[in-house]
C-alpha cells in the first residue's frame, strides 16, 4: 500500500518514494483528460460485463445437466473432461486459439469453407475480439466453476426431490422448483464476488490476443497501464490508473452487494 | 423403480447428447495440442493434422 503514494507524487527513482515532490491529483487529471480514456474504460467495462454475464449462467446450466445425467460413468467422464481446460496456461490457450482460428488453415475456417462461406481472420478483427475472449474464457472455466454448484446441488435434501417425484414432477420441473432455489444463494454470492473484479480482468489474455488491428476493442485498462507504465516508464501515471481501477472495482462491489441485499436478501455482509 | 415418463426420457436423451458434445468440445483442443506436439510442423501449419498425428517427429521435444 505504501507504493500507492507515488500516484500522488512525481516519482523519480533517484529521489525515492518519500523524496519525490507531491503533485496532488495531477496524474488522475491527466488520465481522465487523455484522449483514449473513454475508449480504454469502455473497452474494459464492456469486456468484463460481457464476460461476467455470459460466463455466469453456463456453469450453472452445466452443473444442473451433469447432476441429472442418468449414466454414472458418463457423468464422471464428462466432469473430468470439463476440468481439463482449466489447467492449461493462458499462453497455451491463446496458442490454441491461433491454430484453430487461423485464416486459411484453422479448423473453424475449414468448416466455414466446407459450408460454402468465406474464411474470416478472427484474430485480427476488432469486432471479433470480445467474442473470442469471452467464449474461450467460458470454455476454459465452465468445468472448474461448476464444481461449486455441483457441491451445492449435492447439499440439497434428497427428500425434496423424492417428494417432487411422488407429486408427479418431471426432471425439468424438479430442476426449476427444487435445484435452482437450492443453489440460488451460492450463485448470487459468486456473482457479487465476480462483480468486484469487473475492472481487473486478466491482463495476460487481452495482451496476448492483442494485434495492431484489434486495439480499438482490445486495449483495456491493464494493457494500457503496462504500455504506459512499464514500456514508457511513467510509474506515477500508471499507479494512478491502477489505483483508479481498484477504487472503481470496490465501488462496483458495494453497489452490487447493496442491490442484492435489497432484491434477494442475500449479501456478503 | 419408477417408469420413466415421456418428458423425462426426452430430457435424458437430450441431456446425454449435450454432455457428449460438451465433453468433445472440452477435450478436442487439448487432444489436438497433444497430437500437434509430435506431428510434422508443416503439416500442422497447413491444417492437415486433425484427428491422428501425421509425420511423427519428436523435434518439438528436442533440447536446443
Amino acid at each position: 500500500m505504501y507504493g500507492v503514494l507515488i500516484a500522488f507524487k512525481d516519482f523519480s527513482a533517484v529521489k525515492g518514494i518519500w523524496g519525490s515532490p507531491w503533485v496532488g491529483l495531477k496524474h488522475f487529471r491527466n488520465f481522465f483528460n487523455s484522449y483514449n480514456f473513454w475508449d480504454v474504460l469502455s473497452n474494459t467495462i464492456i469486456l468484463s460485463l460481457y464476460q461476467l454475464f455470459a460466463g455466469f449462467p453456463i456453469p450453472i446450466i452445466f452443473a444442473l445437466l451433469l447432476n441429472h445425467l442418468p449414466v454414472k460413468s458418463l457423468k464422471k467422464t464428462v466432469q473430468t473432461a470439463s476440468y481439463a481446460p482449466h489447467f492449461i496456461s493462458v499462453v497455451v490457450l491463446v496458442g490454441i486459439l491461433e491454430v484453430f482460428l487461423a485464416p486459411s488453415t484453422g479448423l473453424l475456417n475449414v468448416i466455414i469453407k466446407a459450408l460454402g462461406g468465406n474464411p474470416v481472420d478472427f484474430m485480427s478483427r476488432a469486432d471479433m475480439f470480445r467474442h473470442i475472449y469471452v467464449i474461450s474464457g467460458i470454455w476454459q472455466n465452465t468445468g472448474y466453476s461448476s464444481i461449486i454448484y455441483i457441491a451445492a446441488l449435492t447439499g440439497i435434501n434428497p427428500e425434496l426431490h423424492e417428494a417432487a417425484t411422488v407429486d408427479g414432477a418431471n426432471k425439468l420441473q424438479r430442476i426449476w422448483h427444487v435445484d435452482i432455489p437450492g443453489i440460488l444463494p451460492t450463485a448470487i454470492t459468486l456473482l457479487i464476488l465476480n462483480t468486484g473484479r469487473i475492472l481487473s480482468i486478466g491482463f495476460e489474455k487481452a495482451f496476448l490476443m492483442q494485434r495492431p488491428l484489434n486495439t480499438t476493442t482490445s486495449e483495456i485498462i491493464s494493457t494500457y497501464v503496462y504500455k504506459i507504465g512499464l514500456l514508457n516508464a511513467q510509474y506515477s501515471y500508471s499507479t494512478a490508473i491502477g489505483l483508479f481501477n481498484s477504487v472503481v472495482g470496490c465501488i462496483m462491489l458495494l453497489i452490487v452487494n447493496y442491490a442484492s441485499r435489497k432484491l434477494t436478501e442475500v449479501s456478503l455482509w | 423403480m419408477w417408469r420413466k415418463s415421456k418428458a423425462d426420457l426426452a430430457f435424458d436423451t437430450i441431456n446425454i447428447i449435450i454432455m457428449l458434445l460438451s465433453a468433445l468440445i472440452f477435450i478436442y483442443p487439448i487432444y489436438f495440442i497433444l497430437i500437434a506436439s509430435f506431428s510434422d510442423p508443416n503439416l500442422v501449419n497447413t491444417g492437415k493434422v486433425l484427428f491422428v498425428p501425421k509425420g511423427i517427429t519428436f523435434i518439438g521435444y528436442k533440447k536446443y
